[in-house]
């Protein structure tokens, strides 16, 4: 029943739950609204922030049919501790964020920020990272992005600070034309996961790419990822120096009917824990990925 | 006094910030509906009147096109459908939900769950509207050779933990669709006829992005228990199903267009009907991929053997 989640009512008396409950509704909602009950919500995500105590367990409802723009850098700026913000889900329905320029992006900024069931909408070729993480203990869970107008060039990204990120349940529709150099791309994320993603796009360097400061110990498991550019990359290690676990549970596409079965996951540093399958020709089915086997040495 | 199914009722009790999808996303249901986003209906056969207000349990309207009549597009609206309600099919759209955004929600409790009865061959309830969602409706073929008591149109709809059961005769097809994008099917459980009569259960036809998932279906299928036909769908996924076919054509799967793209599995488990030269076909789509578990059996007293399709290789 995770598709279905009814709108559930704030408690002003704080009673039921250890925090404040602000609402959201583009629909009905105003930014000089309270916030606290649905009659009364707030018109965008970053108003509801700005409404919100650090480290209070304060949680943001957004309405299934709640839509916004990203239309700048920050447009939505996730910067206190521990705030939660949670699309209200049914079936494929959830609360849209569409992004309208390069870098219009959500920022989860803080420690112990969260994302739930949002989609994120590419309304604008080429842009640069609509969610980005910049802190500590940050979670995106179940959540979704689209190309529309062009291709996104990176999806998610990271900074350093954002150590032990959890990706869970990410859904990426990119578009097949080429442009897009990545999905997620992990900057000096230590012990970070994915999982539970389905990936789909056209990815230059890789639908998960480590670059610039290498990412320790990540765990990336339970994944389908398809890729439709001829670099034939799923999970690259392109800094060079990252660890961790590729596995169990990968599934993987190419483009090329080639050479290209090891290199499907390029990384000198990582290991694979099978199973990870990857097929590189239509009509056919996946064969394990054919990295050397450990041995007693 | 809310009526609310076991699943969510379990969910909330389950409740655990840190596990992400049974956490702060299943919250148990407020029927007050002055809290709400938007408008909650009710539905329930066994009142009175089909021109009440329709606002809480006894007020509900008596049939649930009446209640999409009373919805807004894309408010948020909710119908309840109660665990006892029962309606017929009786025509083309006799349920017709062609307003955005509305999710019509029958209440469970275990395995009673409201109970709609195609009682014409073009008796159905249609999707007709993008983001619209149903859940917990149990569909059953009253009639024989029914042509999908389901059918989707509208983009990002979803179908969730609903139910189909032959009663009289074999459905042809039971859930069609048309150039409906993004469709999520998700714990489908179709009880067909072992006779022979029905085509497929699932139908997907332009339905580009379309997940299928944790699907029970058994049945007598001509044609594939799922089939893509007419137009092509791109990057459909199929997967955690378990499906039997009682038709001597075994198929599980099928690209009648042959131009369909996806994945097939992980996690799928086919019997056919045969023990005969017919396992790889059991997935037919020359433009498919097979990924992960994908395994089939042909005869009663075996085990399943992951389907024999030619492995990628390094070329």
């Amino acid at each position: 029943m995770q598709y279905i989640q009814t709108i559930p009512e704030p408690d002003p008396t704080g009673k039921n739950y250890p925090g404040q409950i602000f609402c959201v509704n583009s629909r009905n909602g105003s930014d000089s609204n309270h916030g606290k009950s649905w009659d009364k919500a707030l018109a965008t995500i970053d108003a509801a922030v700005n409404k919100c105590t650090a480290n209070t367990n304060d949680v943001i409802l957004v309405a299934p049919e709640h839509a916004e723009n990203l239309a700048a850098d920050s447009a939505i700026d996730i910067d206190i501790a521990g705030v939660a913000v949670i699309g209200l889900r049914r079936g494929r329905t959830m609360p849209t964020l569409t992004v309208t320029a390069a870098e219009g992006d959500c920022k989860l900024a803080a420690a112990g920020v969260s994302i739930h069931n949002l989609r994120f909408v590419g309304g604008i070729d080429a842009t640069t990272g609509c969610i980005e993480v910049s802190a500590a203990d940050c979670a995106i869970i179940d959540c979704e992005y689209r190309d529309s107008t062009g291709q996104a060039t990176d999806v998610i990204i990271t900074t350093a600070a954002a150590d032990r990120l959890l990706i869970d349940g990410f859904t990426c529709f990119g578009a097949a034309a080429a442009g897009g150099n990545s999905a997620i791309a992990l900057v000096g994320a230590d012990d970070c996961e994915i999982k539970n993603c389905y990936i789909y796009g056209n990815f230059a360097v890789g639908a998960i790419d480590l670059r610039t400061t290498a990412s320790p110990r990540i765990r990336i498991h339970d994944c389908t990822i398809w890729t439709a550019n001829a670099a034939d990359i799923a999970v690259v290690d392109t800094v060079t120096g990252s660890t961790g676990f590729v596995g169990p549970n990968l599934n993987i596409m190419l483009t090329d009917n080639a050479a290209n079965i090891t290199e499907a996951i390029t990384g000198a540093t990582f290991q694979v824990i099978d199973p990870v399958y990857v097929c590189n020709l239509v009509n056919e089915k996946a064969m394990l990925i054919n990295w050397t086997a450990s041995t007693d040495a | 006094m809310s009526l609310v199914s076991a699943k969510v009722r379990d969910a909330f009790n389950r409740h655990d910030p840190t596990r992400s999808r049974e956490g702060l996303g299943n919250i148990l249901f407020n029927l007050e509906n002055r809290y709400t986003g938007g408008d909650i209906w009710y539905v329930n056969s066994n009142q009175t009147s089909n021109t009440e207000t329709g606002k809480d349990w006894d007020h509900a309207v008596t049939t649930i096109d009446a209640a999409v009549n009373l919805c807004t597009a894309s408010a948020g609206d909710i119908i309840l459908v109660h665990p006892s309600h029962a309606e017929n099919l009786a025509a083309d759209s006799a349920i017709d939900i062609d307003v955005a955004g509305v999710t019509v929600i029958g209440v469970r409790r275990g395995r009673q769950m409201p109970t709609l009865t195609a009682t014409a061959v073009a008796g159905d309830c249609k999707l007709a509207a993008n983001n619209v969602t149903i859940a917990n409706l149990r569909f059953v073929g009253g009639i024989d050779a029914t042509t999908g008591v389901i059918e989707v149109t509208g983009d990002d709809c979803a179908v969730i933990d609903c139910e189909y059961r032959d009663s009289t005769g074999q459905a042809t097809d039971i859930l069609i669709t048309d150039n409906a994008m993004r469709l999520l099917i998700d714990g489908f459980r179709v009880i067909g006829a072992s006779a022979d009569g029905g085509d497929t259960a699932i139908m997907l036809d332009e339905c580009d992005h379309a997940e299928i998932k944790n699907c029970h279906i058994i049945g007598n299928f001509d044609l594939g228990a799922i089939q893509c036909r007419t137009t092509a769908s791109d990057d459909i996924w199929i997967h955690d199903c378990v499906i039997k076919t009682f038709g001597s054509e075994d198929l599980g799967i099928k690209d009648l267009v042959t131009a369909s793209t996806g994945f097939i599995g992980p996690n799928i488990h086919i019997q056919l009907a045969d023990d005969a030269d017919n396992l790889a076909e059991a997935v037919t789509g020359a433009t498919f991929v097979i990924i992960g578990d994908v395994t089939v059996v042909n005869k009663a007293g075996q085990k399943s053997i992951s389907i024999p399709w030619e492995e990628s290789a390094e070329v």
